[in-house]
């Protein structure tokens, strides 16, 4: 160790050492909604000095809601938060950092252009009069650099030119600076990869000697079993679980984030059964590698009139075998069939004219035209078919959105109005209208129903389930299982860009797709 | 270890490469012209460099911060007729009016601070709708040439040390300062997180409406700093002084290897951009290319040079 230390960290990691009863962070019975829709429901969480807190919990189960107003990013409804015992209120995100409380998140917040050295002093340099004091700027950020074990970063390189895990390092570092004493660390091991596990293990275990409270969150649940202390399980909105790790098994940890519920609240399924598929194999997908996985291939069918479900964690490749299908990361490596012939798509508009469609996850950024009308949206992919010889015939597009309209029930004042003012379901019917609009071969949905209310969810079920029958192959992602498993009964589990499992019929249950997706080395 | 590639993006980056095309530049200009390299010509184009260079300084602060000055030129304009006018010939006169300028300079500053802080309205609107209003209190005021500035005054701009005139040596002292600044100042620092990434620095205790504020106002009295150069050299303000000049700064400090979204960017390198512009004026007089088409020139080279830099600033993002 060096000379760095700090005596809050210090103080408060002894008073941890005594048992543990006095939590560093107590957040009592918090509540919040978004519109109305309740995302967190009297929830308490008590943080212990010195221990790795472990949060858990499917998506839309409450986490980020509940780091967000621990980190001060947004305030609760109702509850309160102690720090040492006395109440503290985060209204900003320097009012917790002032507090020592420091979100790591996933998506890294680090200025590329900026130095190692300044990136970690940002907002706190070491200055006197409004004029930095570089030295001491640079030590500081020596010392950091040192205690989290990266000998090697040196202060002065720009941030950008360091690898993802170095990057990871520097934010957590970050942290250190701040004299944080509850470090909140979103999803740490998404971005990493295997071999750099052991470094952010052994960081955070230097951050716990120092007498720091991390709260960890991941989906990996062999990661919880390596490094927590505690255990807590978010579902629905509300705390479900929280023990010492001690004998919890992985077993009773899925059980928790699945819970009965949701079995209840689980969205109609689609009755296919009429449609036998098929006329043999409409995609063959073989040996093809995702960007950034070369040395990884996949190997996948699916029959015209048939839904294919793929699940797997984030970073897993899911969303990237959708958008190579799609056109949108060229080129294409391994080789793609559908139908009796193989295609080679460089562009959306390639894959569009080969019958590829993609539904992507964003709506509103890369789905959507918002500013635009409705008829705007659902035409914009088949403008050549309403054209003859460059002019519009605006008849018939109107016509066609009526249509369109009328099969999705898409619930709006007509063609004509903005897309931005109807709600997320209908904004999703949009887009699928203007996908299945263009006749597709195959269509890739990447979270279809996400933020959808429930009628409206059915409703998209039953389209996506009548767009199959037609003999079209669809492609189905979520990180949502139940969705997933409301569209379709076969699923394909990927892990690091290879499909590590196939579940069919009654296999397919939302614990099995889980337990497959979370083991490392499945 | 750095390959060349990455060499050379690391001048484009650092702003380095515009000096390059300068010296390139200035080298042609010397050996294909026998006036350019003259007694006369070397001063003359120092001093045209002062006021864009100033200007330039300002835009650069503005633009690293993330945001954009379009009123700086009405500025100019504005400062150059009430020093002209007020002033008319007497030092007193002369400085009180500055001191004016330099309040409204402030004053325009906050404005355009207030709006793009308070009321979330984007820089580009804000300061266009200032520069309209700046020129219509220059026209309020005058439509045609007024007063004059005090001879001393204009003695020092075209008195000088052997071909360098004294302005130039104290706008050299000026940026001395300002790269120290740049350097070691906090405040431009966190000009560079929040033009780099608002949220982030939100989220790393650094708030963005006074960092903005602040480079608003600089930008603003640099561009009333610049006005009082362009007036001093002129000798008299008229509503055309300083005409463009926005555009010129701009295009200087995108020229200089700064991105208009903010964040990146060096001081230098913006300099550079505002002499290469005025160097490349001077060599289409030189050569004797007529004032009408010279903006045809003016404008290819400036195309081809930005597309050129931001191709070659390379891939970091």
């Amino acid at each position: 160790m060096t000379s760095w230390s700090h005596s809050t960290s210090a103080d408060s990691g002894n008073g941890a050492g005594e048992g543990g009863h006095a939590p560093l962070l107590r957040m009592s019975s918090i509540s919040k909604a978004f519109s109305g829709v309740p995302a967190l429901i009297d929830v308490d969480l008590d943080l212990q000095g010195g221990k790795v807190h472990a949060l858990l919990g499917q998506n839309g189960a409450g986490k980020s809601t509940l780091i967000s107003i621990m980190s001060g990013v947004l305030q609760p409804d109702a509850g309160s938060i102690h720090l040492d015992a006395s109440e503290v209120r985060f209204s900003s995100p320097s009012d917790a950092l002032a507090g020592g409380v420091v979100a790591v998140y996933q998506e890294l917040s680090l200025l590329p252009n900026m130095t190692v050295a300044q990136n970690l002093t940002l907002g706190i340099e070491p200055s006197h009069a409004g004029f930095i004091d570089l030295r001491a700027m640079e030590t500081k950020a020596r010392e950091v650099l040192d205690v989290l074990g990266a000998t090697d970063i040196d202060p002065r390189m720009a941030v950008g030119d360091l690898s993802i895990a170095n990057q990871q390092l520097v934010e957590i570092g970050k942290a250190l600076v701040r004299d944080a004493r509850v470090v909140i660390l979103d999803e740490p091991s998404a971005v990493l990869g295997d071999d750099e596990l052991s470094l952010l293990y052994a960081m955070v275990h230097r951050l716990t000697s120092t007498g720091i409270a991390v709260v960890y969150i991941t989906h990996r649940l062999d990661e919880v079993t390596e490094i927590a202390d505690e255990v807590c399980v978010m579902r629905d909105g509300r705390k479900v679980l929280d023990e010492p790790r001690g004998d919890l098994t992985q077993g009773d940890m899925i059980k928790a984030m699945v819970g009965r519920e949701v079995l209840l609240d689980a969205p109609p399924k689609w009755q296919s059964g009429q449609s036998e598929p098929s006329t043999g194999p409409s995609l063959v997908v073989s040996g093809v590698s995702l960007p950034g996985m070369a040395d990884k291939t996949l190997d996948f069918t699916v029959q015209s009139g048939e839904i294919l479900g793929i699940a797997g964690l984030t970073g897993s490749g899911r969303s990237r075998i959708l958008r190579m299908l799609a056109g949108l990361q060229p080129p294409i490596v391994g080789t793609v069939h559908l139908g009796d012939r193989e295609i080679r798509v460089r562009s959306p508009r390639g894959a569009i004219s080969e019958g590829i469609v993609l539904v992507p996850e964003d709506r509103k950024r890369l789905g959507l035209i918002l500013n635009q009308s409705v008829l705007n949206n659902v035409t914009l992919s088949i403008l050549r078919r309403l054209a003859n010889w460059g002019w519009l015939r605006s008849v018939v597009g109107r016509k066609h959105t009526y249509e369109m309209i009328e099969r999705l029930s898409i619930k709006t004042a007509g063609p004509g109005q903005e897309v931005r003012l109807l709600s997320g379901g209908n904004q999703q019917k949009v887009v699928l209208a203007r996908c299945i609009s263009t006749k597709p071969k195959l269509l890739l949905l990447d979270e279809p129903l996400r933020g959808v209310d429930v009628g409206a969810k059915s409703e998209i079920i039953d389209i996506v389930g009548q767009v199959a029958q037609g003999g079209a192959a669809v492609i189905v992602v979520s990180s949502e299982i139940e969705d997933v498993l409301a569209l379709t009964d076969r699923i394909l589990v990927v892990h690091d860009g290879i499909v590590v499992g196939e579940l069919v019929g009654e296999e397919a249950s939302e614990s099995n797709v889980l337990s497959l997706s979370s083991a490392r080395n499945a | 270890m750095t390959t060349v590639k990455e060499r050379v993006s690391g001048l484009f980056i650092n702003g380095y490469a515009v000096w390059i095309f300068v010296a390139v530049l200035a080298a042609v200009a010397s050996l294909t012209s026998d006036t350019f390299l003259t007694e006369r010509n070397i001063p003359n184009v120092l001093g045209q460099t002062i006021p864009l260079i100033i200007i330039t300084c300002g835009l650069f602060i503005a633009i690293i911060a993330g945001q954009i000055d379009l009123s700086v030129a009405a500025l100019v304009k504005l400062t150059a007729v009430l020093v002209s006018g007020i002033g008319d010939g007497d030092m007193g006169k002369f400085l009180i009016a500055a001191a004016l300028a330099y309040s409204i300079g402030l004053a325009v500053g906050l404005v355009n601070s207030l709006f793009i802080v308070v009321f979330k309205a984007p820089a580009f609107i804000v300061t266009l709708g200032m520069f309209s209003v700046l020129e219509g209190l220059v026209l309020a005021y005058t439509v045609k040439g007024v007063g004059s500035v005090p001879t001393s005054v204009v003695n020092f701009f075209y008195g000088s040390f052997g071909p360098i005139p004294y302005a130039f040596i104290t706008l050299l002292v000026m940026l001395a300062l300002l790269f120290a600044w740049f350097h070691f100042a906090r405040l431009s620092l966190r000009l560079y997180a929040v033009g780099g990434d608002k949220e982030v620095a939100r989220r790393s205790g650094v708030n963005s409406g006074p960092v903005i504020t602040w480079a608003m106002v600089l930008c603003s009295l640099f561009a009333v700093t610049a006005g009082i150069a362009q007036v001093s050299r002129a000798g008299v303000g008229a509503p055309t002084t300083g005409e463009g000049l926005e555009l010129s700064a701009i295009t200087a400090v995108i020229i200089g290897g700064a991105s208009l979204l903010g964040g990146r960017g060096r001081l230098i390198g913006a300099i550079g951009g505002a002499v290469l512009l005025v160097l490349i004026d001077n060599a289409l007089n030189m050569i004797g290319v007529s004032q009408y088409t010279q903006g045809l020139f003016r404008g290819a080279i400036i195309v081809l040079a930005i597309a050129f830099f931001v191709a070659k600033r390379g891939s970091r993002t």
